[in-house]
């Protein structure tokens, strides 16, 4: 073996070392580019879109503001994913959309658990529903509806109406007789304010003000006084309903009727057919489809749909796979001017037609399946409300919370496209 | 051997360089490479790849801003997110303010702006003049209140919001606004030009009480003209000879430290106002300045109500702890935290709640609610509690039961012997050296 000069082996080591580093500091940099994390929040439905790395505007100002927050609040901010699902809740909120909500830990696990029909609390499905100037106020506002809101915020405008969407078929709630479309007035006594109701006020108030009936607007001023002295905002009024415990008192109003009774809170199972006085009640929870196959063999044609829950969209398509052939059966639009998605079928069914009966009560997943049966040439007994036909994404947050958000309604295929 | 040893010297300096280059990110960054990037290196996933923060919110807003199916503004969704972002801490003072609330918030601490010096009220017909600020343009120009304002420059603003037409008032210092109005008892609408500058809007406001020789000073709020109204007010009442002094913090709901500090000024020199406690520990005390004092040798009275919160908690709380006003009223709102307000780069801002505030005797006021939100405890409680009557019209002495409450008190103090002043019973322990800043007691309670 021949000699080699010791200065080259230390220019050769040199040179070795050199390449090394850069080499090792270039591998660094592309395995930090590789960084992408795994999908952390799983759709259930529709696979949405997911680009967390993004570098959007709104994430460095999100980013900025988490920041100032962590370095100068009162007190040490543990875990900052806590501001991340206020973000959202926030987001969610400001759509003012009934359909799009946030849920909390326990409100999503009982969201979820409604999807197989099984139930808590008193056996209904509450909706808020907020009114048309809700919206006009925007984000900040309703964020912070039960604390404080912006100098110019009418107060009124944020206060939501509870609202009966669904009474499960043998429940306390049934037995009591709240029936859809009822709105929920007091629990327990406690008054649930309403926006309506506040405006009704003003506008009495604003009467007795200018007649000078001043007797009778103190009346009424101690009427409100003792009302809003203790009163249960909707959306904690609506988890007493949907908890369980002990008995509530609930007041309803219908129309002009004012209702009252005594309601028990427990677990509560509804199977996805009910044998209801003239046809079969369907409602699109966990293992409907089948229930739904087995009536259809049994010579059932006409479902009630009425008085129907959320339900679950993936349900909802498996039980139209059971009576219309495979194919697209029209198209998931929105109102952006979004293209048009294909809503595709891969089932077996043969073309039943069915005779469906709907109302204002048939929401959500029901009010879908008789838009797609009817534009497939089943009957539709009764008017639906389009607005009730929307398809729901729901997502899971790292604490447990939850949001819904609408991402399409329903398109009747156009003539000369599907059969 | 030593070939071998050479050899192998040679490859470990090769891999340490290698190592080297690929912790000199962070080894600029003064630390270690994380697990996870060494994870990745060797191909394996990271094992407990936590979101951030910042990844979760940006999911959730590609989502809703893409996938909703109707359109989204995307910087109300932003504002949105920050509001919610803020929310999450529980704090209701710990908000986010979208740039046009910013604004607003900033001018009424300010409590200046560019304008004709009006509080106007909405009208069918336009707007309607509620109030005219004593010496602004619009008082020189002979505004009324009670007067319908139905064009503004010559444009009808019947049926516009009241924000609009207050913003087509306002303008330019120096420059004209026309107003036409209805006035009632004049036929044909009248015609006012007036030039716009600079107004103040009252937020201390004294006079003698009717058939009393008794002050009243109702503070609104504490901005920055705030000092000097209060202190016009009180010099002119004490021109005029009054015997006693009732000061109406009802329903204010606080504002900057500083004016507090220095309205307190008179009353009481040198002496500690508030202790600050920072998340860090320090704390930080205020006092009163010592050339402002006077000499009151008469019964002073503070009104305050659940409405009276941060800086009028703060007034009338050193007032009762150097017991030299008696405080009457209902409890106050209990709100003991300092906010800063943040500006940041789109001209939103956020207040943020940087630190806990205690009276000179020490005790904790803040207001404590239960599940629902409601009162449980906190605040300040009055020497004389009385819970005002329904239908009261504030400062009326005739409808004003807690007004009616203060006067007999100062009658029957004035009778008596004069009240021994009691010296302060509190000593500051600690001087802190914070550079001060602009303290932003919530306005909003």
């Amino acid at each position: 073996m021949k000699k080699i000069h010791p200065s080259l082996i230390f220019t050769g080591a040199l040179v070795a070392g050199l390449g090394a580093a850069i080499a090792g500091s270039v591998l660094r940099d592309s395995v930090d580019r590789s960084g992408r994390p795994e999908r952390l929040l799983q759709a259930s439905l529709e696979p949405m879109t997911s680009d967390m790395d993004l570098q959007i505007p709104e994430g460095q100002y999100f980013l900025k503001l988490t920041d100032l927050v962590k370095r100068e609040y009162v007190e040490p901010i543990g875990d900052d994913s806590k501001l991340a699902v206020g973000a959202v809740r926030g987001m969610v909120a400001s759509l003012v959309d009934p359909w799009s909500q946030f849920m909390n830990p326990s409100q999503y696990a009982a969201f979820l658990q409604a999807r197989k029909g099984e139930m808590n609390g008193i056996g209904a499905e509450l909706a808020l529903v907020y009114g048309p100037e809700a919206k006009k106020l925007g984000s900040a506002g309703l964020e912070a509806q039960e604390d404080d809101v912006g100098p110019n915020t009418d107060r009124a405008a944020l206060l939501p109406e509870l609202i009966v969407t669904a009474v499960a078929p043998g429940s306390q709630a049934e037995a009591a007789g709240l029936r859809p479309g009822d709105r929920i007035e007091a629990i327990d006594g406690r008054w649930v304010p309403s926006e309506a109701v506040v405006k009704a006020w003003r506008e009495e108030q604003r009467k007795l003000q200018a007649e000078g009936n001043t007797a009778k607007l103190s009346e009424l001023r101690q009427q409100i006084r003792e009302k809003t002295r203790a009163d249960r905002p909707a959306t904690r009024a609506r988890d007493i309903l949907n908890e369980n415990g002990l008995p509530v008192e609930v007041e309803w109003v219908r129309g002009t009727e004012q209702l009252k009774a005594k309601l028990d809170r427990k677990p509560f199972k509804v199977a996805p057919i009910v044998n209801g006085e003239e046809s079969p009640q369907l409602r699109f929870f966990q293992g409907a489809d089948l229930a739904f196959e087995k009536a259809l063999k049994s010579g059932k044609t006409t479902f009630d749909l009425r008085n129907s829950f959320a339900g679950d969209a993936d349900v909802m398509i498996r039980c139209l796979e059971k009576f219309l052939p495979p194919g697209e059966v029209g198209s998931i639009i929105d109102r952006r001017g979004g293209k048009p998605k294909p809503l595709n079928l891969k089932g077996h069914g043969e073309n039943t037609k069915l005779t469906l009966i709907v109302d204002e009560s048939t929401r959500g997943a029901a009010a879908l399946f008789a838009q797609i049966a009817e534009a497939h040439g089943s009957k539709l007994i009764g008017k639906l409300n389009p607005d009730n036909a929307v398809f729901v994404a729901h997502y899971q947050l790292v604490d447990g919370s939850g949001y819904s958000i609408v991402y399409g309604q329903f398109a009747a295929p156009s003539a000369g496209g599907t059969k | 051997m030593k070939a071998l040893l050479k050899v192998l010297g040679v490859l470990a300096l090769v891999f340490g360089a290698f190592l080297f280059g690929f912790s000199w990110k962070d080894i600029r960054m003064g630390e270690a490479p994380s697990a996870e990037t060494v994870e990745k290196l060797i191909g394996r996933e990271p094992a407990t790849a936590k979101p951030t923060a910042t990844q979760l919110f940006n999911e959730a807003f590609g989502r809703i801003f893409r996938d909703y199916y109707r359109p989204v503004d995307q910087i109300e969704l932003k504002w949105a997110g920050m509001a919610g972002a803020m929310g999450s801490l529980g704090d209701p003072h710990t908000q986010y303010m979208e740039p046009k609330v910013a604004r607003e918030f900033a001018q009424d601490t300010r409590g200046n702006f560019v304008g004709v010096g009006a509080r106007l009220a909405p009208d069918p017909l336009g707007a309607k003049v509620a109030t005219v600020f004593k010496a602004g343009p619009a008082a020189k120009a002979g505004l009324l209140a009670g007067d319908l304002i139905t064009k503004v420059d010559g444009e009808d603003v019947a049926g516009l919001p009241i924000d609009q037409i207050v913003s087509r008032i306002r303008g330019k210092d120096g420059t004209v606004v026309r107003l036409t109005l209805l006035r009632s008892n004049e036929e044909k609408p009248l015609t006012l030009s007036i030039r716009r500058a600079m107004v103040y809007i009252p937020t201390a406001e004294g006079r003698v009480l009717p058939d009393t020789d008794i002050g009243l000073i109702s503070i609104s709020q504490f901005s920055e003209p705030t000092v000097g109204q209060f202190e016009e007010a009180l010099n002119d009442l004490m021109q005029q000879g009054i015997k006693g002094l009732i000061i109406d913090l009802r329903s204010n709901p606080g504002g900057l430290l500083k004016s507090a500090v220095q309205m307190l000024s008179y009353f009481k020199p040198n002496s500690v106002v508030v202790k600050m406690r920072y998340r860090d520990g320090t704390e930080e005390v205020h006092r009163t300045e010592s050339n402002r004092v006077r000499k009151f040798d008469f019964p002073l009275v503070t009104l305050v109500n659940e409405e009276s919160a941060s800086a009028a908690e703060i007034f009338a709380g050193v007032m009762q702890d150097y017991r030299l006003a008696t405080m009457v009223g209902e409890h106050t709102y209990g709100k003991a935290s300092v906010q800063n307000v943040f500006q940041l780069v789109d001209g939103a801002s956020a207040k943020i709640t940087i630190a806990r505030y205690y009276l000179p005797n020490g005790n904790d006021i803040s207001r404590k609610v239960n599940a629902d939100g409601e009162y449980v405890s906190g605040g300040l409680k009055p020497d004389i509690t009385v819970p005002e009557n329904l239908d009261m019209i504030p400062g009326v002495p005739a409808s004003d039961n807690q007004l009616q409450k203060a006067i007999e008190i100062i009658k029957t103090r004035s009778a008596g012997s004069t009240r021994a002043l009691l010296l302060p019973h509190f000593r500051p322990d600690i001087e802190s050296s914070r550079p001060s800043k602009t303290l932003q007691l919530a306005a909003d309670a």
